[in-house]
Protein backbone atom coordinates (compact mmCIF):
# COMPACT_ATOMS: atom_id res chain seq x y z
CA UNK A 1 0.00 0.00 0.00
CA UNK A 2 0.73 3.21 -1.20
CA UNK A 3 1.87 6.04 2.24
CA UNK A 4 2.05 10.12 1.41
CA UNK A 5 4.10 9.57 4.52
CA UNK A 6 6.95 8.20 5.82
CA UNK A 7 6.42 4.97 8.27
CA UNK A 8 8.32 6.28 12.18
CA UNK A 9 8.41 4.57 15.37
CA UNK A 10 5.08 5.42 17.39
CA UNK A 11 5.97 5.38 21.39
CA UNK A 12 3.49 3.68 23.50
CA UNK A 13 3.21 6.66 26.03
CA UNK A 14 3.10 9.53 23.99
CA UNK A 15 5.10 13.03 24.10
CA UNK A 16 2.20 14.76 25.75
CA UNK A 17 0.86 12.33 27.71
CA UNK A 18 4.15 11.97 29.44
CA UNK A 19 4.56 16.25 30.07
CA UNK A 20 0.86 15.76 30.96
CA UNK A 21 2.01 12.93 33.78
CA UNK A 22 5.23 14.70 34.55
CA UNK A 23 3.22 18.02 35.80
CA UNK A 24 0.16 15.95 37.05
CA UNK A 25 2.56 13.86 39.52
CA UNK A 26 4.81 17.33 40.33
CA UNK A 27 1.61 19.34 41.15
CA UNK A 28 0.21 16.43 43.21
CA UNK A 29 3.86 16.39 44.88
CA UNK A 30 3.33 19.83 45.78
CA UNK A 31 0.02 19.31 47.29
CA UNK A 32 1.25 16.14 49.17
CA UNK A 33 3.75 18.03 50.84
CA UNK A 34 1.14 21.19 51.47
CA UNK A 35 -0.64 18.37 53.07
CA UNK A 36 1.94 17.04 55.00
CA UNK A 37 3.10 20.24 56.70
CA UNK A 38 -0.32 20.79 57.93
CA UNK A 39 -0.58 17.65 58.97
CA UNK A 40 2.88 17.94 60.84
CA UNK A 41 1.14 21.32 62.24
CA UNK A 42 -2.08 19.52 63.19
CA UNK A 43 0.09 17.26 65.06
CA UNK A 44 2.30 19.45 67.03
CA UNK A 45 -1.19 21.47 67.72
CA UNK A 46 -2.46 18.14 69.77
CA UNK A 47 0.57 17.57 71.20
CA UNK A 48 1.03 21.48 72.33
CA UNK A 49 -2.53 20.83 73.68
CA UNK A 50 -2.22 17.53 75.67
CA UNK A 51 1.15 19.16 76.82
CA UNK A 52 -0.75 22.08 77.78
CA UNK A 53 -3.32 20.60 79.53
CA UNK A 54 -1.13 18.72 81.24
CA UNK A 55 1.04 21.29 83.08
CA UNK A 56 -2.14 23.57 83.31
CA UNK A 57 -3.97 21.08 85.56
CA UNK A 58 -0.16 20.83 87.44
CA UNK A 59 -0.75 24.85 87.69
CA UNK A 60 -4.28 24.26 88.69
CA UNK A 61 -2.95 22.25 91.96
CA UNK A 62 -0.18 24.28 92.35
CA UNK A 63 -2.97 27.37 92.54
CA UNK A 64 -4.48 25.49 95.31
CA UNK A 65 -1.72 25.05 97.22
CA UNK A 66 -0.37 28.32 97.28
CA UNK A 67 -3.59 29.81 97.78
CA UNK A 68 -4.07 27.73 101.10
CA UNK A 69 -0.77 28.90 101.96
CA UNK A 70 -1.17 32.17 101.62
CA UNK A 71 -4.46 31.95 103.37
CA UNK A 72 -2.33 30.18 106.40
CA UNK A 73 0.48 32.83 106.12
CA UNK A 74 -1.80 35.54 106.36
CA UNK A 75 -3.35 33.98 109.28
CA UNK A 76 -0.16 33.52 111.27
CA UNK A 77 0.32 36.89 110.22
CA UNK A 78 -2.32 37.94 111.57
CA UNK A 79 -2.33 35.95 114.90
CA UNK A 80 1.72 37.05 115.53
CA UNK A 81 0.27 40.75 115.56
CA UNK A 82 -2.52 40.10 117.89
CA UNK A 83 -0.72 38.69 120.45
CA UNK A 84 1.45 41.12 120.00
CA UNK A 85 -0.86 43.71 120.43
CA UNK A 86 -2.32 42.04 123.23
CA UNK A 87 0.87 41.54 124.93
CA UNK A 88 1.28 45.67 123.90
CA UNK A 89 -2.03 46.09 125.97
CA UNK A 90 -1.26 44.56 128.94
CA UNK A 91 1.90 46.56 128.88
CA UNK A 92 0.10 49.72 128.12
CA UNK A 93 -2.67 48.76 130.92
CA UNK A 94 -0.20 48.04 133.54
CA UNK A 95 1.27 51.39 133.25
CA UNK A 96 -1.88 53.29 133.04
CA UNK A 97 -3.48 51.50 136.14
CA UNK A 98 0.12 52.59 138.30
CA UNK A 99 -0.32 55.85 137.21
CA UNK A 100 -3.85 55.96 138.57
CA UNK A 101 -2.62 55.30 142.05
CA UNK A 102 -2.34 58.42 144.03
CA UNK A 103 0.50 58.90 146.11
CA UNK A 104 -0.98 58.38 149.74
CA UNK A 105 -2.41 54.61 148.79
CA UNK A 106 -0.31 51.51 148.79
CA UNK A 107 -0.43 48.66 146.95
CA UNK A 108 0.02 44.97 148.09
CA UNK A 109 -1.27 43.05 145.19
CA UNK A 110 -3.00 43.27 141.96
CA UNK A 111 -4.96 40.91 140.28
CA UNK A 112 -5.56 41.14 136.73
CA UNK A 113 -8.27 39.05 134.95
CA UNK A 114 -9.68 38.74 131.48
CA UNK A 115 -12.90 40.94 132.82
CA UNK A 116 -12.10 42.01 136.01
CA UNK A 117 -9.42 43.80 138.47
CA UNK A 118 -8.84 42.97 141.81
CA UNK A 119 -6.40 44.83 143.91
CA UNK A 120 -5.07 44.63 147.30
CA UNK A 121 -3.99 47.59 149.29
CA UNK A 122 -3.44 50.01 152.45
CA UNK A 123 -5.30 53.55 152.64
CA UNK A 124 -4.83 56.23 155.53
CA UNK A 125 -8.56 56.75 155.30
CA UNK A 126 -11.68 55.48 153.28
CA UNK A 127 -11.94 58.85 152.01
CA UNK A 128 -8.81 59.30 150.47
CA UNK A 129 -9.73 55.73 148.46
CA UNK A 130 -13.17 56.85 147.45
CA UNK A 131 -12.21 60.69 146.69
CA UNK A 132 -8.65 59.02 144.43
CA UNK A 133 -9.00 55.68 143.97
CA UNK A 134 -12.62 55.04 143.38
CA UNK A 135 -13.68 57.65 140.72
CA UNK A 136 -10.89 56.19 137.98
CA UNK A 137 -11.98 52.94 138.92
CA UNK A 138 -15.45 53.34 138.26
CA UNK A 139 -15.38 55.01 135.09
CA UNK A 140 -13.12 52.24 133.61
CA UNK A 141 -15.20 49.27 135.27
CA UNK A 142 -19.15 48.59 135.25
CA UNK A 143 -19.12 46.96 138.82
CA UNK A 144 -16.75 48.21 141.67
CA UNK A 145 -16.92 47.12 144.98
CA UNK A 146 -14.57 47.77 148.11
CA UNK A 147 -14.02 45.99 151.55
CA UNK A 148 -12.20 48.12 154.04
CA UNK A 149 -10.41 46.37 156.96
CA UNK A 150 -9.45 48.50 160.29
CA UNK A 151 -5.41 48.38 161.05
CA UNK A 152 -4.10 48.71 164.55
CA UNK A 153 -2.46 52.27 163.30
CA UNK A 154 -5.60 53.34 162.07
CA UNK A 155 -5.29 52.69 158.62
CA UNK A 156 -7.09 50.55 156.50
CA UNK A 157 -6.54 47.58 154.49
CA UNK A 158 -8.94 46.98 151.14
CA UNK A 159 -9.36 44.72 148.86
CA UNK A 160 -11.08 46.21 145.47
CA UNK A 161 -13.14 44.16 143.31
CA UNK A 162 -13.70 45.60 139.86
CA UNK A 163 -15.42 43.62 136.74
CA UNK A 164 -16.98 43.54 133.76
CA UNK A 165 -15.31 45.74 131.36
CA UNK A 166 -11.90 44.20 129.83
CA UNK A 167 -8.98 45.26 131.06
CA UNK A 168 -7.06 43.88 128.18
CA UNK A 169 -8.69 42.91 124.77
CA UNK A 170 -8.88 39.86 124.11
CA UNK A 171 -7.64 38.64 120.34
CA UNK A 172 -9.97 37.98 117.71
CA UNK A 173 -8.75 34.52 116.82
CA UNK B 1 9.09 13.82 17.92
CA UNK B 2 9.04 15.94 15.01
CA UNK B 3 6.30 13.97 14.01
CA UNK B 4 4.18 13.84 16.80
CA UNK B 5 4.19 17.25 17.64
CA UNK B 6 3.10 18.22 14.37
CA UNK B 7 0.27 15.41 15.52
CA UNK B 8 -0.67 17.79 18.08
CA UNK B 9 -4.34 17.77 18.00
CA UNK B 10 -6.12 20.56 20.15
CA UNK B 11 -8.88 18.29 21.08
CA UNK B 12 -6.78 15.94 22.84
CA UNK B 13 -4.52 18.98 24.61
CA UNK B 14 -7.96 20.04 25.98
CA UNK B 15 -8.74 16.74 27.21
CA UNK B 16 -5.56 16.05 29.01
CA UNK B 17 -6.04 19.75 30.22
CA UNK B 18 -9.94 18.98 31.49
CA UNK B 19 -8.23 15.68 32.72
CA UNK B 20 -5.23 17.15 34.84
CA UNK B 21 -7.87 19.96 36.45
CA UNK B 22 -9.75 16.96 37.28
CA UNK B 23 -7.54 15.00 39.15
CA UNK B 24 -6.31 18.22 40.97
CA UNK B 25 -9.43 19.79 41.74
CA UNK B 26 -10.47 16.11 42.62
CA UNK B 27 -7.25 16.08 45.51
CA UNK B 28 -7.68 19.02 46.50
CA UNK B 29 -11.35 18.40 47.64
CA UNK B 30 -10.78 15.45 48.81
CA UNK B 31 -7.60 15.41 50.57
CA UNK B 32 -6.29 19.09 51.21
CA UNK B 33 -9.74 21.24 51.89
CA UNK B 34 -10.70 18.38 54.63
CA UNK B 35 -6.98 18.65 55.84
CA UNK B 36 -7.31 22.50 55.74
CA UNK B 37 -10.84 22.53 57.79
CA UNK B 38 -8.88 20.36 60.14
CA UNK B 39 -5.91 22.39 60.39
CA UNK B 40 -8.21 25.66 60.97
CA UNK B 41 -10.40 23.26 63.45
CA UNK B 42 -7.03 22.35 65.49
CA UNK B 43 -5.70 25.70 65.26
CA UNK B 44 -8.63 27.46 67.12
CA UNK B 45 -8.30 25.09 69.76
CA UNK B 46 -4.43 25.06 69.56
CA UNK B 47 -5.45 29.54 70.44
CA UNK B 48 -7.83 28.90 72.91
CA UNK B 49 -6.01 25.97 75.08
CA UNK B 50 -2.72 28.73 75.01
CA UNK B 51 -4.92 31.50 76.11
CA UNK B 52 -6.43 29.69 79.05
CA UNK B 53 -2.87 27.82 79.90
CA UNK B 54 -1.34 31.53 79.86
CA UNK B 55 -4.14 32.86 81.70
CA UNK B 56 -3.56 29.77 84.28
CA UNK B 57 0.16 30.39 84.02
CA UNK B 58 0.27 33.90 84.61
CA UNK B 59 -2.18 33.13 88.13
CA UNK B 60 -0.05 30.93 89.01
CA UNK B 61 2.69 33.03 88.75
CA UNK B 62 1.16 35.58 90.50
CA UNK B 63 0.45 33.46 93.60
CA UNK B 64 4.19 32.14 93.75
CA UNK B 65 5.69 35.30 93.79
CA UNK B 66 3.03 36.73 96.50
CA UNK B 67 3.76 33.47 98.46
CA UNK B 68 7.44 34.08 97.83
CA UNK B 69 7.38 37.57 98.37
CA UNK B 70 5.59 36.91 101.59
CA UNK B 71 7.53 34.57 102.90
CA UNK B 72 10.40 36.98 102.74
CA UNK B 73 8.60 39.45 104.01
CA UNK B 74 7.43 37.66 107.31
CA UNK B 75 10.27 35.03 107.47
CA UNK B 76 10.50 35.52 111.11
CA UNK B 77 7.10 35.34 112.12
CA UNK B 78 7.21 31.72 110.17
CA UNK B 79 10.52 30.91 111.99
CA UNK B 80 8.25 31.73 115.22
CA UNK B 81 5.64 29.73 114.71
CA UNK B 82 7.64 26.46 113.57
CA UNK B 83 10.42 26.67 116.50
CA UNK B 84 9.55 24.44 118.89
CA UNK B 85 9.34 26.05 122.52
CA UNK B 86 12.82 25.44 124.74
CA UNK B 87 11.95 26.03 127.88
CA UNK B 88 15.60 26.55 129.07
CA UNK B 89 15.93 29.36 126.51
CA UNK B 90 12.88 31.15 127.38
CA UNK B 91 14.24 30.95 130.98
CA UNK B 92 17.68 31.97 130.23
CA UNK B 93 15.75 35.35 128.10
CA UNK B 94 13.69 35.84 130.89
CA UNK B 95 16.54 36.16 133.31
CA UNK B 96 17.67 39.09 131.86
CA UNK B 97 14.77 41.21 133.21
CA UNK B 98 13.81 39.11 135.89
CA UNK B 99 15.44 38.22 139.02
CA UNK B 100 14.43 34.71 139.61
CA UNK B 101 11.91 32.84 137.51
CA UNK B 102 10.46 29.54 136.79
CA UNK B 103 7.80 27.99 134.43
CA UNK B 104 6.02 24.95 134.58
CA UNK B 105 3.49 23.29 131.98
CA UNK B 106 0.05 23.68 132.95
CA UNK B 107 -2.02 21.49 130.82
CA UNK B 108 -1.40 18.95 127.85
CA UNK B 109 -0.62 20.67 124.81
CA UNK B 110 -3.78 21.56 122.83
CA UNK B 111 -4.92 21.94 118.87
CA UNK B 112 -6.52 24.97 117.88
CA UNK B 113 -7.35 25.80 114.77
CA UNK B 114 -3.71 25.74 113.04
CA UNK B 115 -1.84 26.41 115.99
CA UNK B 116 -0.61 24.25 118.59
CA UNK B 117 -1.00 25.68 121.87
CA UNK B 118 1.37 24.80 125.12
CA UNK B 119 0.05 26.73 128.10
CA UNK B 120 2.90 27.49 130.91
CA UNK B 121 2.47 28.98 134.62
CA UNK B 122 5.01 31.50 134.59
CA UNK B 123 6.26 32.85 138.21
CA UNK B 124 9.12 35.20 138.64
CA UNK B 125 10.25 38.02 140.88
CA UNK B 126 11.43 41.19 139.94
CA UNK B 127 13.67 44.40 140.70
CA UNK B 128 11.23 47.19 139.60
CA UNK B 129 7.97 47.25 137.22
CA UNK B 130 10.71 48.88 134.65
CA UNK B 131 12.02 45.41 134.49
CA UNK B 132 8.23 43.94 133.81
CA UNK B 133 8.00 46.83 131.27
CA UNK B 134 11.37 45.61 128.91
CA UNK B 135 10.35 42.16 129.54
CA UNK B 136 7.43 42.87 127.40
CA UNK B 137 9.10 45.26 125.20
CA UNK B 138 11.81 42.37 124.08
CA UNK B 139 9.07 39.78 124.19
CA UNK B 140 8.44 40.45 120.69
CA UNK B 141 12.20 39.98 120.08
CA UNK B 142 11.99 36.47 121.10
CA UNK B 143 12.13 33.69 118.59
CA UNK B 144 8.81 32.30 119.19
CA UNK B 145 5.07 33.35 119.42
CA UNK B 146 4.69 34.06 123.15
CA UNK B 147 1.15 35.85 124.74
CA UNK B 148 0.92 36.67 128.21
CA UNK B 149 -2.13 35.65 129.49
CA UNK B 150 -4.46 35.88 132.11
CA UNK B 151 -4.71 35.81 135.60
CA UNK B 152 -1.64 38.03 135.89
CA UNK B 153 -0.74 38.89 139.39
CA UNK B 154 1.59 41.13 140.96
CA UNK B 155 2.38 41.54 144.52
CA UNK B 156 5.32 43.41 146.86
CA UNK B 157 7.63 41.17 148.40
CA UNK B 158 10.20 41.11 151.09
CA UNK B 159 13.33 42.98 150.50
CA UNK B 160 11.56 45.44 148.20
CA UNK B 161 11.15 43.14 145.58
CA UNK B 162 7.65 42.02 143.33
CA UNK B 163 6.84 39.29 142.72
CA UNK B 164 4.40 37.21 140.69
CA UNK B 165 3.00 35.04 138.44
CA UNK B 166 1.06 34.68 135.01
CA UNK B 167 -0.10 32.09 132.18
CA UNK B 168 2.06 31.69 128.96
CA UNK B 169 1.22 30.61 125.96
CA UNK B 170 3.17 29.50 123.24
CA UNK B 171 1.83 28.93 119.77
CA UNK B 172 3.28 27.19 117.05
CA UNK B 173 2.26 25.98 113.62
CA UNK B 174 3.94 22.60 111.77
CA UNK B 175 2.56 23.08 108.56
CA UNK B 176 5.16 23.79 106.05
CA UNK B 177 4.67 27.07 103.81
Amino acid sequence: MYSFIKPYEKPLIGYVFRIWFFFTIITLIILLGFDMILGYKINSFEKSIISNNKKQTQFLVDIETFKKKIKLLNKEKSFAKNVETSNKLLEESLKNFFELIPEQITLNKIIIDKNSLTIFGITPSKDIYNLLLAPPLKSIFSKSVVDFYLQDNGWYRFVSKNESKIVKKEDNN
Amino acid sequence: MQKELEELNIVKILLFVFLYLVIIVLFIIFYTVPEIKTYKTEHIQYKENLKSYYSVLNKHELLKNTLERNRETYEKILTAFRTPFNQKDFISFSKNYFKKISIKKIKESKKENVFLIHKYKMDYILKDIDSLYSFFKELKKYSAIIKIDFPFILESSSNNMLKGSCIVEIHESNISI
